[in-house]
């Protein structure tokens, strides 16, 4: 690049020599001619020339100007005017810079998540198996015997991997915690071409007899955390869910899964799924189906005839084995359809672009506001410039010229404000790192900023350059010869300023949006902080159980509840406890049918021990709690919630009456309890039902205790489970406060982000309406003291300016309202039931703008009302 | 001083240039000298300010240059006027004719 336009530099140079010789030449050969003496004639025609090197350098400017040294010209032009007016400057790649950064940030995890290629071998001959759903395509998953069937005669692929995740209680070193790892065929690791970043992978060797090869590789991300990252692991042994396996290497850190979000704690071969599983029966059966699958096609084989060839396979499945079928489920079953390695299914992959969407309008709208401002703002300059664009003009430039001089300077502005916007993104995705999201699932965001992504916000910074750059810049080089004499004519004036107001009226538009998008989410997190189902939620502490990881049936499982209920209200602190099934917070309790008094109802139903209630502060309005007596074998009971007693028998009486679950089975309503705050969308309370854990056939649930205060008793209650069943893990161990906070992190999350960027808006729109403000009435300083020279008052003046920007202010209020009303409609879902007219919030921040608007107004207002009508007309 | 004969030949010096190519191509020194022998030596001006004069309007597309042969056999650069270059000229000269006639009647005794 550099070698070129040095090379064409001296070949101008030459040429402009060569010419601008050949004119003294030919002058002294005329003057020779005329009989002039040689010398005379030399010194008359260089005379007459004038100074040949100013001749030289004007030529050379013109002509430089059309290489690529003018780039080089412009960019040191565009520093110098950038460097002139730092003020201008530090705003304008602030207020882009945040939007870049935030932009950036989101495009770096959306990157990784959805669209950054796999560390694998050969990606693009990588296809899982997905089936198409009423809902667009979903994972299609099969049963051990199955994969066996599409290892043996898909003959679409060459080669097929499976996998699943595995849930365990991983004891080490005397400690057992919950870890989220996954159980893989044994060529997984050497299909996918990954090597280990310690020790070896899993091998196919290790996936042949079931039961026979307790191995275990260790996630990278586990392995720091739970390993100190120390070498000697490789040997050690650890337990999951009870049986013990040896690790034998450790995965490589940009390997996780085929989902590259998704980093499992620990991978085993399938060979041992019996144990991890507790579940013998899962290499014969075709019922359960749980595997993935991923495949390489074969040579030659077209994604299409791979998708046909596997149909075929699972429909012959399907009519070989004909148990798998019920009478009423006899549909075929679903077409395959293959989707490159690591892309999410449809209905996955859509929420995942939904989340996307919406993050990036709102970082979107921070970047339009920052850059209706910069615009506004080179707007401004490009007025006050005018006269040294006329000058240049004058002095040769052609205005396409200055057209790219301004862009050039523009782009500048905004590629410093990329770079500037790339550290900030640095630092944000190395915050969001650091958040842990709310589910049990280890998830690993590895948020780098990587080519793509330097790529992306580079793309970014030169079309926001260009797009709002190019307004100013074409307002500039309009400037007219005249200029230099004269003021432009007033046409151009007021169209200039009339795109101005588009700015600032677009920029209040905006900030109105992220405002209001900022006050429902807070409401909404306000209102989603109260669902606590019962009282004083602070005391109250939980922590799953999953003994049948374990391979405990209902009966042994329900021994151990007994236990280990016994040893924590033993506890001193400890107030009362009890079981639940889930103690899902915002809804998702699982749903039954039940038929009362002929009326079949689908409430939502929970499984809970007795003192359940006692235990979360729910009072018992009518009749008993569960019992002991309830046992499995005795006549099967059920409390409801006032919803479904009052929908039955409006006027009492629900005590007694018998609700049927099919089956013949049926139970006795034998209390009543109040209407918990259960649902985040809890507009109404909705009829519910608590099945009694004893009559139950559940065996995971979720312990649940209430304290007295004091010290907590969470390590109590951990070694009191530890000693009954030492591979038992105590799931999610958090006080009921933190279950909600974690259930709301979306919202807050949401929430926080579109205040902290409305606030932002704010300050970028005050900068723009007081910026205009100042400048139109700073062009209008002479109408104005013509008024004042006439009779107007001063505060007819004040007026006249704060008018001005109220009418600004109240236009973008009414396009921004009308905007953030239509969007916010289409997110009412997320909103937890507060409505998306909520008028409170809009006025509130309609009202804001205003006066923030009238803030912004009132300097240059009192400013043009103090106008000295002398010294103002004497300046035109 | 300087300045406003270089504003008030700015215009002028163009539209000799474009007058001067319009009946063909030829080399710098040829336009100089031809202006001068126009002019009957009244508009003497610096002969090199004509360069970046052609330059400018080089840039702007109302001229064309092109590297040649001389009469003597020497290689000289050559301008020839562009079709941008004739439509500036007609307009040019329209403006010219406009504000000689204005100046003339203002001159006018009353």
């Amino acid at each position: 690049m550099k070698l070129p336009a040095f090379l064409r530099k001296r070949q101008i140079d030459r040429e402009i020599d060569n010419e601008l010789r050949f004119h003294i030449e030919r002058r002294t050969a005329d003057y020779l001619a005329a009989g002039m003496a040689p010398e005379a004639a030399a010194r008359e025609a260089r005379r007459s020339f004038g100074n040949f090197h100013s001749v030289r350098e004007q030529c050379r400017d013109v002509r430089g100007a059309s290489f690529g040294e003018a780039f080089v010209q412009d960019i040191r032009h565009g520093a110098r005017g950038l460097a002139n007016s730092p003020g201008f400057t530090t705003v304008a790649v602030l207020s882009l810079a945040l939007g870049i950064g935030a932009t950036t940030t989101v495009f770096s995890v959306s990157n990784a998540a959805l669209w950054r290629p796999l560390p694998v071998r050969d990606a693009g001959s990588l296809f899982s198996v997905h089936e198409r759903g009423p809902q667009g395509s979903r994972l299609h998953v099969v049963s051990y015997p199955d994969y066996l069937d599409y290892r043996a005669n898909s003959g679409a692929f060459a080669d097929v991997l499976a996998w699943t995740e595995a849930d365990a209680g991983l004891r080490l070193d005397g400690r057992t915690e919950p870890a989220y790892g996954m159980v893989v065929s044994g060529n997984y690791f050497p299909m996918l071409g990954v090597t280990p970043a310690l020790g070896r992978l899993l091998t196919v060797g290790d996936d042949r007899t079931p039961g026979a090869h307790p191995v275990a590789v260790i996630g990278f991300a586990h392995w720091q955390s739970r390993f100190g990252g120390d070498a000697a692991v490789v040997g050690k042994t650890l337990k999951l869910n009870g049986h013990t396996f040896t690790i034998v290497g450790v995965a490589p850190k940009e390997f996780t899964s085929t989902y590259s979000v998704f980093a499992p704690a620990f991978y085993v071969p399938l060979s041992m799924q019996a144990e991890v599983f507790a579940d013998p029966e899962r290499f014969e059966s075709r019922l359960s189906r749980y595997l993935k699958v991923t495949g390489r096609l074969a040579p030659g084989v077209s994604r299409g005839q791979a998708e046909a060839a596997l149909t075929v396979l699972d429909r012959r499945i399907d009519a070989a084995h004909p148990e798998l079928h019920t009478e009423e489920d006899a549909a075929p079953a679903p077409a395959i359809v293959l989707a490159p390695v690591g892309s999410f299914p449809g209905d996955i992959g859509l929420a995942l672009l939904g989340v996307a969407g919406l993050l990036f309008a709102i970082v979107g709208f921070v970047l339009l506001i920052g850059c209706a401002n910069v615009a506004g703002m080179m707007l401004a300059r490009a007025t006050v410039r005018r006269h040294e664009m006329a000058v240049r003009l004058v002095l040769g430039a052609t205005r396409r010229r200055l057209v790219r001089q301004m862009l050039t300077e523009s782009g500048l502005l905004f590629c410093i404000a990329g770079a500037v916007g790339v550290v900030l993104a640095v630092l944000m995705t190395r915050g969001l790192a650091t958040i842990t999201l709310p589910a049990d699932v280890p998830f690993a965001l590895d948020a780098k900023i990587d080519a793509r992504v330097l790529g992306f916000s580079l793309l970014l910074a030169l079309v926001t350059g260009t797009l709002f750059g190019l307004a100013p810049a074409l307002e500039a080089a309009r400037a007219e010869l005249g200029g230099v004499l004269r003021d432009a004519p007033a046409p151009r004036g007021v169209r200039r300023t009339r795109l101005r107001h588009a700015f600032v009226v677009g920029q209040i538009a905006l900030t109105l949006v992220l405002l209001v998008g900022a006050g429902l989410a807070g409401r909404a997190l306000r209102h989603a902080q109260t669902i606590y189902p019962g009282q004083k939620p602070e005391s109250v502490w939980t922590a799953s159980l999953g003994p049948g990881r374990l391979g405990y049936d209902g009966a042994r499982a329900r021994a151990l509840y007994q236990q280990v209920a016994e040893r924590v209200a033993a506890l001193p602190g400890v107030e009362s406890v009890s079981f639940v099934r889930h103690l899902d917070i915002g809804g998702g309790y699982s749903r039954t049918s039940v038929e009362v008094e002929g009326v079949e109802l689908a409430p939502e139903c929970g499984t809970v021990a007795p003192a359940y209630f006692r235990t979360l502060g729910i009072t018992l309005l009518e009749g008993r709690d569960f019992a002991a007596t309830d046992a499995a074998d005795a006549p099967m009971v059920v409390i409801v919630n006032e919803t479904f007693a009052r929908h039955f028998w409006p006027n009492a009486g629900a005590l007694g009456r018998r609700i049927g679950f099919g089956e013949g089975r049926s139970a006795e309503i034998v209390g009543v309890v109040e209407n918990g705050r259960q649902r985040i969308l809890g507009e109404k309370p909705l009829p519910f039902v608590y099945v009694a854990f004893s009559q139950s056939s559940n065996v995971d649930m979720t312990l649940v205790w209430r304290e007295r205060g004091g010290a907590p008793a969470m390590a109590a209650v951990r070694s009191a489970v530890e000693a009954l069943e030492p591979d038992l893990a105590l799931g999610s161990p958090m006080s009921l406060v933190g279950a909600v906070r974690q259930a709301t992190l979306p919202w807050r999350v949401a929430g926080a982000l579109a205040g902290a960027f409305g606030v932002v808006g704010l300050a970028l729109a005050v900068l723009g309406i007081f910026g205009l403000v100042s400048y139109t009435f700073r062009q209008r300083t002479q109408e104005i003291g013509l008024r004042v020279a006439l009779g107007a008052r001063r505060g007819d003046v004040f007026r006249l300016v704060m008018i001005q920007g109220l009418r600004l202010a109240l236009t973008g209020i009414g396009i921004g309202a009308a905007l953030a009303f239509g969007l916010s409609h289409a997110l009412t879902a997320l909103l937890f039931g507060i409505g998306a007219g909520d008028f409170a919030t809009y006025a509130s921040v309609a009202a804001l703008l205003v006066v923030v608007t009238l803030l912004a107004c009132w300097l240059p207002a009192r400013r043009a009302a103090r106008i000295d009508p002398m010294t103002a007309l004497r300046l035109g | 001083m300087a300045t406003t004969r270089a504003e008030l030949l700015q215009g002028t010096l163009d539209l000799l240039v474009l007058k001067t190519l319009s009946e063909g191509p030829l080399h710098g020194y040829d336009v100089a000298r031809r202006i001068q022998e126009r002019s009957a030596d009244v508009l003497v001006v610096e002969e090199g300010s004509l360069y970046p004069a052609l330059y400018r309007m080089e840039e702007k597309g109302w001229i064309a240059s092109e590297w040649g042969k001389s009469d003597n056999n020497r290689r000289a650069k050559f301008y020839s006027l562009t079709r941008a270059g004739r439509k500036q000229f007609a307009e040019e000269t329209k403006v010219w004719e406009r504000v000689s006639r204005a100046i003339q009647l203002v001159l006018r005794p009353a």
